[in-house]
């Protein structure tokens, strides 16, 4: 592989049109989606250092590349993510672990560990003791990392050369080798490597703990591969989880919308159907006396009898009518068919409308009566037109808003779960 | 050394100062006690209700901690009593930063000169007890304070870590560290101006005590392989490796300040030691300059004048942290997020008011409306219009029980008036239908849709006028509950500004 000695910065992830409707449902898995275009491009594999500045990553990365491809000075000196390849792996060296002034290490810190790294090397010089409570909380981060997505973190103690002694930095390699039970410690001093390796002078290569540290690292980068495999199978398999848990909810809430929809629905044809068939009734009786439909004969040139029995007849029907537009009144109030009076300004939710618009204004005789009550199909009519209405009304409205938004809601996480990958390999 | 000994103390009469601060916690006490929360307006079931209680609830916390968290400060005030006489540097930095090595290396400097040295810890009530000379470690070794007497006028107060892994050691380091006059603020070479420690020294930079960096630790060994065996020899940093990483520290902690609020000019130059290099060639003149304790013992002097301003009002310092921080702080940090959950509560309360009313209206309605038509047929056979109308009422009031309890039952309503009772003017009644028969009038029957209409335009109206009324009644509530968060608020700014005018004056030059 030819070398690209240039140090340069490294893209910052732009989000692929591809993750949209995932990030739509799943705002907060960007990190992991970012995560997934890094392994999805199938790079060289990824060796980031961490750890304080000044503690001695530069020179490190230094001498596992074997070339000064990164500035080192004894004060802080790594504020930008810097990268560079080499022998088939890209290095990444992150700038200091501590807070700076200006909050820009971080947004930097996090691609470099977080996004683009395959091994991590956490770098602590051997000087400054244990491990401080922050660096503890990094290290604990990384292992729990480490464990679910199977990429490695190698601890490296540095600059052994600066203890006083053995016994001195033996204290301080089994002070934090019991801050963080299990883990390897590479305990290494770049100054001895690089004079070494200069004066070929084999004791000091042999004591610089490079070369066992290149040896693990050689492993990890074998099981690159394997961990990238496992954690874009893992990152997968995650999002699918999480947006058919969020899917069933959805359906869930959709689906008891809609039987809300539906029982209220019945309640007003049912209702309905009963009080038509009452009102029926009570008709029947006024409209099925014998005789001629008098109230049609108009009271001039007719006998005495005619002209009230015309009369008593119209008083009857008059009656009845009433009787009947009072308690489909009464019906439609009940259902939110018609709103308060002052709200009765919308056509839908006034009830004298809506019963005009189904009742009609015209004076009724004996035959309307009867076809409008007494007959099948008149009181399907009546049934179909009040129900009209009743999906008109506020509350039918809002309801009906309330499931086109969690259909849509539903919609847009089967078209995330359209746009996941099947397979392992994005 | 000799002139550190010369300094000559000055005090002034804090009497005034510490009987304002005493006049400024029982006007505190007084004008919370005054400003309580009323629970009149909303139940105490309710969202609100329950905040109010929260608030109410810190304000008593915080008043009845007040004695024993003055007991707490004695220790502090007695340590400030029995090093009266000395100015007292705070040395301060992480476990690994080389505290005790520098402390033990002035204290046998000191005690080189014919100066008497004395090393203490302090028990819990502020008493210093002598002990051995400090231990040196790379793992933290200082679980408590403690402090060297140097001569009869320095002071090092050495405290455990402020962020050291156990939060014990701080709570301790920060009973203690306002006796301090200044402080030294040692960082290792190894990771120079790690300035986020900065944050817990906050506290005291606000007083005004001078700031030095100490860069400690700048040596480092070189190794070379001679004849098959590693050889190992330690130097001091390099003058150029050493007045780089004071550039770095000195414009990384001025930004922190900066970024902190806090005065700049309270940063000395940062210098750089080698405990460990001053200590070969048994101390000598040449070994101990070029280790840097030279600049070291300049730097002290040059710190000794301002520290004294901050020792002549020490007392009354002492006091005004206490108030600042412990009284008004923990009120601050308790009751401030408390009355502003309360706030919010309140807007939401206040934005849904119109749609709480407007559903109540519509669920009342729906209630009455539909028992009409039986009303009408029970009561048509008398013509008794009146008698519906009763009805109506009977069920308005009952209906309207309910639809408030469903939408406004976090208020106490009714406080002034229950909404007026259903009488409408019974103008309107059942229509007889008359019809002639042969010349007499003769009733053939009974027609209610006028009065239906009558009705169903009274209820509306009854129902818009009651409906106003509730939402208007739940918004006076709520108003109830903002005037007294705003009263509350005004005691605690009214105390916020004294105090900083207590303070201003304090300071003020004489």
């Amino acid at each position: 592989m030819p070398e690209d000695a240039s140090l340069r910065q490294p893209p910052t992830s732009a989000r692929p049109a591809r993750w949209h409707d995932v990030l739509c449902v799943l705002p907060h898995r960007d990190g992991d989606l970012a995560r997934l275009d890094e392994l999805a491009a199938a790079d060289a594999p990824v060796v980031t250092v961490i750890g304080k500045y000044n503690h001695g990553k530069s020179r490190l990365l230094n001498e596992l590349m074997r070339r000064d491809a990164f500035a080192v000075a004894d004060r802080r000196q790594t504020i930008q993510l810097a990268e560079c390849r080499h022998a088939g792996v890209r290095w990444l060296d992150a700038p200091g672990l501590d807070a700076d002034v200006a909050g820009e290490d971080d947004r930097h810190a996090f691609r470099a560990v977080w996004l683009a790294s395959d091994i991590r090397l956490f770098v602590h010089a051997a000087r400054e003791g244990e491990l401080d409570a922050a660096e503890r909380a990094l290290v604990e981060t990384l292992r729990a990392d480490s464990h679910r997505t199977r990429r490695e973190t190698l601890i490296v103690v540095t600059q052994a050369d600066q203890m006083e002694d053995d016994d001195a930095l033996g204290r301080v390699v089994s002070a934090i080798a019991d801050q963080v039970p299990g883990a390897g410690l590479y305990v290494v001093s770049s100054t001895r490597h690089r004079r070494g390796l200069e004066d070929a002078k084999t004791l000091l290569i042999q004591r610089s703990g490079i070369p066992e540290l290149e040896r693990a690292l050689a492993d990890a980068l074998a099981r690159v591969p394997a961990a990238r495999a496992h954690e874009a199978r893992l990152l997968l398999g995650e999002i699918r989880a999480e947006l058919e848990t969020v899917r069933n909810a959805e359906a869930e809430t959709l689906a008891s919308l809609r039987q809300q929809q539906m029982a209220q629905r019945h309640a007003f044809d049912d209702g309905l159907e009963t009080l038509l068939a009452v009102i029926g009734g009570d008709m029947e009786e006024v409209v099925s006396r014998a005789g001629p439909d008098l109230a049609l004969v108009a009271d001039t040139g007719r006998e005495r009898y005619a002209t009230t029995a015309a009369k008593l007849e119209r008083a009857r029907i008059q009656v009845a009518y009433s009787r009947a537009c009072i308690r489909l009144d009464g019906f439609l109030a009940g259902h939110g068919v018609s709103g308060l009076p002052q709200e009765q300004q919308t056509a839908a939710g006034s009830l004298n409308t809506v019963m005009v618009a189904v009742m009609g204004v015209s004076v009724k005789f004996r035959a309307d009566l009867r076809r409008m009550f007494c007959e099948e199909a008149g009181r399907a009519r009546l049934q179909a037109a009040f129900a009209h209405y009743f999906e008109l009304s506020r509350s039918r409205a809002a309801l009906r808003d309330r499931v086109a938004e969690a259909s849509a809601a539903l919609d847009a996480t089967d078209r995330a779960l359209a746009a996941l990958p099947a397979d392992a390999a994005p | 050394m000799a002139e550190v000994e010369a300094v000559a103390l000055g005090s002034e009469d804090l009497r005034p100062a510490l009987a304002r601060l005493d006049d400024w916690l029982s006007s505190l006490g007084a004008g919370l006690v005054g400003a309580c929360l009323s629970t009149a307006a909303l139940r105490e079931d309710s969202e609100i209700g329950r905040r109010i209680a929260a608030a109410n609830a810190v304000i008593d916390t915080c008043i009845s901690d007040w004695p024993r968290q003055r007991d707490a400060l004695r220790p502090a005030e007695a340590l400030a009593r029995s090093l009266d006489q000395a100015v007292v540097l705070l040395v301060f930095g992480k476990f690994n930063a080389g505290k005790s090595s520098l402390c033990n290396l002035m204290a046998d400097r000191f005690a080189a000169h014919g100066l008497e040295v004395n090393s203490f810890h302090l028990d819990a009530d502020g008493r210093l007890e002598p002990c051995a000379r400090f231990t040196e470690g790379a793992i933290e070794t200082t679980s408590r304070i403690q402090g060297i007497r140097l001569g009869q006028r320095l002071v090092l107060l050495d405290t455990p870590g402020l962020h050291s892994a156990t939060g014990e050691h701080a709570a301790l380091t920060r009973r203690f560290v306002d006796c301090a006059d200044a402080v030294l603020w040692l960082t290792s070479s190894s990771t120079p101006g790690q300035v986020q420690e900065l944050e817990e020294l906050a506290g005291e930079l606000r007083r005004a005590k001078p700031l030095l960096p100490v860069i400690t630790r700048s040596d480092r060994y070189e190794e070379d392989e001679i004849d098959g065996a590693l050889v190992k020899l330690m130097r001091n940093k390099t003058t150029a490796d050493r007045s780089g990483q004071e550039a770095d520290v000195a414009e990384r902690a001025r930004d922190k300040l900066a970024a902190l609020g806090l005065d700049v000019a309270l940063l000395r130059p940062p210098l750089s030691v080698s405990v460990h290099m001053a200590r070969a060639e048994e101390e000598s003149l040449a070994a101990m300059a070029s280790a840097g304790m030279d600049r070291l013992y300049a730097a002290l002097r040059a710190l000794v004048s301002p520290a004294l301003a901050y020792r002549r009002r020490k007392p009354a310092e002492v006091r005004l942290r206490h108030l600042d921080e412990t009284v008004l702080g923990g009120l601050q940090a308790l009751l401030r997020p408390a009355l502003e959950q309360l706030n919010a509560a309140l807007d939401d309360a206040t934005a849904q008011l119109d749609l709480r009313g407007t559903q109540m209206q519509e669920d009342v309605w729906r209630a009455i409306v539909p028992l009409l038509p039986d009303l009408l047929d029970a009561h048509a056979p008398e013509r008794d219009a009146d008698g519906v109308r009763r009805s109506v009422s009977q069920a308005l009031q009952s209906a309207w029980g309910e639809a408030r309890d469903a939408h406004f039952s976090d208020y106490r309503l009714g406080r002034d008036g229950q909404p007026a009772p259903f009488e409408p003017a019974p103008d309107i009644g059942f229509e007889e239908i008359v019809i002639e028969v042969e010349g007499t009038r003769q009733s053939v029957g009974v027609d209610a849709t006028r009065l239906h209409a009558a009705l169903e335009r009274e209820i509306g109206d009854w129902v818009a006028v009651a409906g106003d009324h509730a939402r208007e009644e739940c918004a006076a509530c709520l108003r109830e509950v903002m005037a007294d968060v705003a009263r509350l608020d005004a005691v605690l700014r009214a105390h916020e500004a004294s105090l900083r005018d207590i303070r201003n004056d304090l300071r003020a030059p004489a």
